[in-house]
C-alpha cells in the first residue's frame, strides 16, 4: 500500500501539500485530479524521494522513500509529466541503460522489452536519436521506461498528453492489467472523462488539499464528475464570475 | 525587449537550469545575476594579477617589453576564442535561444544580444589580459603610447576572440550521426580547447625574429603595431590588415552562427536507423560511449588532458632526455601530468545535460555514479594512456616506476574527481552542466589539485635524488585513500 499521512511541503511561500493524508490500495486504478498547481505532482514525486515532505511521512509497501529512496524505486515505476529523455541516446540504449540500473537479467530483459516496443508500437522508431522522436513517441518512451522492471507501484504523471488515440486506449488496457495483477496504479489527468474511463478511486486535490476522495461509482452517484469536481474545488461560482467580468 | 534584457534572459537561464536545486553550501560558486559580476570580477582580478607581474619585464628593457606585450596579446586572443565558443556552443546544444524566436524580437536585437551573453560569461574580464600589464610597461618605460596601443589591441583582439570564437561555437550541433562531421567537429574543438598550448610555439617564432636581428619586424606585430603605427608606414599598414581581416571574420563568423541556431529541428533519417539491446553494464557502458562521441565538443574535452598534457610536457624528454641532475623529477612529473588529466572527467557529467533529471527517478546511488563515469573514462582514455606510459618504461632511463606512477595518478584523480562531482550534484532532479558545480569552484578544484601537484614538484627539489620517487608514490596512495573514503561515502547517498 502507498500511505501519505499528515503531509506537508512548502517550496518557500507556496503551500504545496497540507496535511495531506491519503492511501492508494492495491488492485485498483487511481486518478488524481486537481487543477493546476493543486499539489498533484509532488504528491507523486514524494513516493520515489524525489521531493521530501517537510512534515508527515510516506511509505511505500513499508519503505520510507526519504530514509531510502533506492528501494523505493526499486518498486515503483514513475513517469513524469515533463518529457525528459537523452537527446542523442537511441531509445533502444536508453532502455538498454536501465535494464543494468534495475539489475535486470539479460533473458528477462530481452523478453520485456520486446513486448514493450511491440505494445507500444515503437519498432520503427527504436533507432532514431532521442532528439529526432515525436512528441507522442517521447511520451511512449518514458511510460516504457516506467514500466520495465516490472513494478510493484505505478506512477504515471499525465501520461495521456500527446499520445494518439490507439495507444491510449493500449496503456488504459495496461493500467487495468496491472491493476488486475494486484499492484497500485496511480495516474494524474486533466481529463475528467478520462478519469471517469479508467479509474477506479478518484482523489481530488485543490490548494495542497485532498478535497474529495471515493470510489468512482459513489462520486458518480452524486453527478457527473465534472459537475462534481468544479463543486468540490471550488471552481463553479469562480468561473461563473469570470465569464461574467469578460 | 531590448537586446540587453534578451541576453540577460538567456544567460540565466542557462544558469538556472543547472543551478536551481544544487547544495546551498555551493552558492557563492554558482553563477547567477549577481555572480555572473561575480565571475567576472574573478576572472578580472586574476588577469589583472597574472597580467600586471609580467608587465614587470619592462625592468629588463623594451624589446622584452614588446615582447610579453606580444605575448599577451595572443593570450588574450587564444583565451576569448576558448571562452567565446564554449558559450555559444551551449546556446546552440541547449537550444536557449528558441523560446525568443517566438517572441516579436528583430533579428538584430537577438544578435546584437548573442554578443552581450559572452560579455556576461566573461567577455568582460578578457581585455585585462593585456591592459594592466601594458599600462606597467607603459609607466616602467615612460612611453603612454604602449598603453594606447595596448587599449586599441585589445579591443581587436576582442573581436577576434569573438569572430574565431562564433566559427568554432556553430560547430556545436546538438547530435549528429555523421562519422564524419563528427570526427572534423572532434578535431576542431581539441584545436580550440588546446589553444593555450599554441602559445609556447608562437612565442619562440616572435623571439627567434627578434634574435634573428628583425627587431623591426616586431613593429608590424600587434599590439606593437598600434603603438608605432603614425611613426611605421609598415606597422600602420599591419594594424588596418588585422582590423580588415578581424572584421571580415567577425562578419563570416556570426552569419555561420546565426545560421546554425536558427536551423531548427535535426533532419530525420531517410531510413528506420538499425538497433540492437545490449545488456548488463556493457548497457551502462555503451550510453556514456555513445554520448560522449555524439558529442564531439564534450568528447574533446574528455581526451584533451589526456593527449595534450603529456604532449606538451613529457613528450620533449623522449628526444631531449631530462636535464643534467634532474631525473629524480620525471616521477612528480609525471604525477601531474597524470593528476591533472583525470580533470577532465567532469565533462562525462556536463554531457549528461537535461537528460540528467531522468537518473534522479532510478535506484541510483552518487557512488554508483561515480563509477559508471570512472570506467567510461579509463575506457576511452587507457589505450592512449598505456602507450604513454610503454613509451615512459621504454624510452626514459628508469622509467618503468614513473610510467607506473601515471597510469595511477590518471586513474586515481579520475576516481577523485568523479566521486568529488558525484557527491557535488544537486539533491533533486536538475540539468547538469558546468554551472551545476559553478564555473569558479571548478577552477578552484583544478587550481587545488595543480598546486598539490606542483607542491610535490617542489618538496622533490629539497629532498635526495632516491627519495623523489617515493613523495610521489606516498602522494599516489594518498589519492587511492581518499578515493576509498568518498567510495564508501558516496555508495550510501541516493542521487
Amino acid at each position: 500500500m502507498l500511505k501519505y499521512e499528515n503531509v506537508t511541503k512548502s517550496y518557500g511561500a507556496v503551500h504545496a501539500l497540507r496535511g495531506v493524508s491519503v492511501h492508494f490500495q492495491p488492485s485498483k486504478i487511481h486518478a488524481i485530479l486537481g487543477p493546476n498547481g493543486s499539489g498533484k505532482s509532488t504528491l507523486m514525486k514524494m513516493a520515489i524521494g524525489l521531493v521530501k515532505p517537510d512534515l508527515g511521512t510516506v511509505r511505500v509497501y513499508g519503505i520510507d522513500p526519504v530514509e531510502d529512496p533506492i528501494s523505493a524505486r526499486k518498486i515503483v515505476g514513475y513517469a513524469p509529466e515533463e518529457i525528459v529523455i537523452y537527446e542523442s541516446l537511441t531509445p533502444a540504449e536508453y532502455l538498454s541503460f536501465l535494464g543494468y540500473i534495475y539489475g535486470i537479467p539479460k533473458d528477462g530483459l530481452e523478453i520485456r522489452l520486446k513486448t514493450l516496443i511491440k505494445i507500444f508500437k515503437m519498432e520503427e522508431h527504436m533507432g532514431k536519436l532521442g532528439g529526432e522522436l515525436s512528441h507522442g513517441n517521447r511520451r511512449k518512451l518514458l511510460i516504457m521506461s516506467a514500466l520495465i522492471h516490472d513494478p510493484k507501484v505505478l506512477i504515471l504523471d499525465e501520461p495521456f498528453s500527446g499520445l494518439d488515440p490507439e495507444i491510449a486506449r493500449v496503456l488504459k488496457e495496461l493500467m487495468r492489467k496491472y491493476a488486475e495483477e494486484g499492484r497500485i496504479v496511480i495516474f494524474s489527468t486533466h481529463i475528467l472523462e478520462l478519469a471517469e474511463a479508467v479509474a477506479d478511486e478518484v482523489t481530488i486535490m485543490h490548494l495542497g488539499e485532498v478535497v474529495a476522495k471515493g470510489p468512482m461509482e459513489e462520486l458518480r452517484g452524486k453527478k457527473d464528475l465534472e459537475t462534481y469536481f468544479l463543486e468540490v474545488t471550488g471552481l463553479t461560482s469562480e468561473l461563473e464570475e469570470l465569464l461574467k467580468a469578460l | 525587449m531590448s537586446w540587453r534584457r534578451i541576453a540577460e534572459v538567456v544567460a540565466r537561464e542557462a544558469a538556472y537550469r543547472s543551478r536551481r536545486e544544487a547544495e546551498r553550501s555551493l552558492r557563492f560558486f554558482r553563477m547567477s545575476g549577481g555572480s555572473m559580476l561575480k565571475y567576472n570580477a574573478f576572472l578580472l582580478a586574476v588577469f589583472t594579477f597574472m597580467s600586471s607581474m609580467i608587465g614587470l619585464s619592462a625592468f629588463s628593457g623594451p624589446e622584452v617589453a614588446y615582447l610579453t606585450l606580444i605575448m599577451l596579446f595572443l593570450m588574450e586572443i587564444l583565451m576569448g576564442v576558448l571562452f567565446m565558443a564554449l558559450n555559444l556552443q551551449v546556446l546552440v546544444s541547449d537550444r536557449l535561444l528558441d523560446p525568443i524566436f517566438h517572441l516579436p524580437v528583430s533579428e538584430p536585437e537577438i544578435r546584437r544580444a548573442l554578443l552581450w551573453v559572452g560579455i556576461y560569461w566573461g567577455g568582460a574580464a578578457l581585455p585585462f589580459v593585456l591592459i594592466p600589464g601594458a599600462a606597467v610597461e607603459s609607466y616602467l618605460l615612460r612611453d603612454p603610447l604602449i598603453l594606447v596601443g595596448a587599449i586599441m589591441g585589445s579591443l581587436i583582439a576582442l573581436v577576434l576572440s569573438m569572430a574565431l570564437g562564433y566559427l568554432a561555437g556553430s560547430l556545436a550541433t546538438r547530435y549528429t550521426r555523421s562519422l564524419k562531421g563528427r570526427a572534423v567537429s572532434t578535431v576542431v574543438w581539441l584545436l580550440v580547447l588546446s589553444v593555450g598550448f599554441i602559445m609556447g610555439p608562437l612565442m619562440d617564432a616572435v623571439s627567434q625574429l627578434y634574435e634573428g636581428g628583425a627587431v623591426q619586424a616586431l613593429y608590424m606585430v600587434p599590439p606593437i603595431s598600434f603603438a608605432v603605427m603614425f611613426e611605421s608606414s609598415g606597422a600602420l599598414l599591419s594594424s588596418l590588415l588585422l582590423v580588415l581581416v578581424s572584421y571580415i571574420l567577425f562578419r563570416t563568423g556570426t552569419s555561420r552562427f546565426w545560421r546554425v541556431v536558427t536551423r531548427g529541428e535535426v533532419p530525420l533519417p531517410k531510413r528506420p536507423a538499425k538497433w540492437s539491446l545490449s545488456f548488463g553494464f556493457t548497457a551502462a557502458l555503451m550510453k556514456e560511449v555513445k554520448m560522449a562521441t555524439r558529442t564531439p565538443r564534450i568528447f574533446a574535452s574528455i581526451i584533451m588532458y589526456s593527449f595534450i598534457f603529456p604532449l606538451v610536457f613529457i613528450f620533449p624528454f623522449f628526444s631531449e632526455g631530462l636535464p643534467q641532475g634532474f631525473s629524480g623529477f620525471l616521477a612528480p612529473l609525471v604525477l601531474a601530468v597524470g593528476g591533472l588529466g583525470g580533470f577532465s572527467i567532469l565533462y562525462l557529467y556536463v554531457m549528461e545535460a537535461s537528460g540528467a533529471k531522468t537518473l534522479y527517478s532510478l535506484p541510483l546511488t552518487r557512488g554508483r555514479v561515480a563509477l559508471v563515469k570512472f570506467y567510461t573514462f579509463l575506457t576511452v582514455n587507457m589505450p592512449v594512456a598505456i602507450l604513454i606510459a610503454a613509451a615512459l618504461a621504454v624510452l626514459m632511463p628508469n622509467g618503468a616506476i614513473p610510467a607506473l606512477i601515471y597510469l595511477a595518478a590518471l586513474s586515481g584523480s579520475a576516481l577523485l574527481n568523479s566521486l568529488t562531482y558525484a557527491l557535488l550534484l544537486p539533491k533533486e532532479p536538475s540539468h547538469w552542466s558546468t554551472e551545476t558545480f559553478g564555473r569558479t569552484l571548478v577552477a578552484v578544484l583544478f587550481l587545488i589539485e595543480g598546486m598539490a601537484y606542483f607542491s610535490v614538484g617542489i618538496a622533490s627539489l629539497f629532498l635526495p635524488n632516491g627519495l623523489r620517487a617515493t613523495t610521489s608514490l606516498i602522494t599516489l596512495a594518498a589519492i587511492w585513500i581518499v578515493d576509498s573514503i568518498l567510495l564508501t561515502v558516496s555508495g550510501r547517498r541516493a542521487l
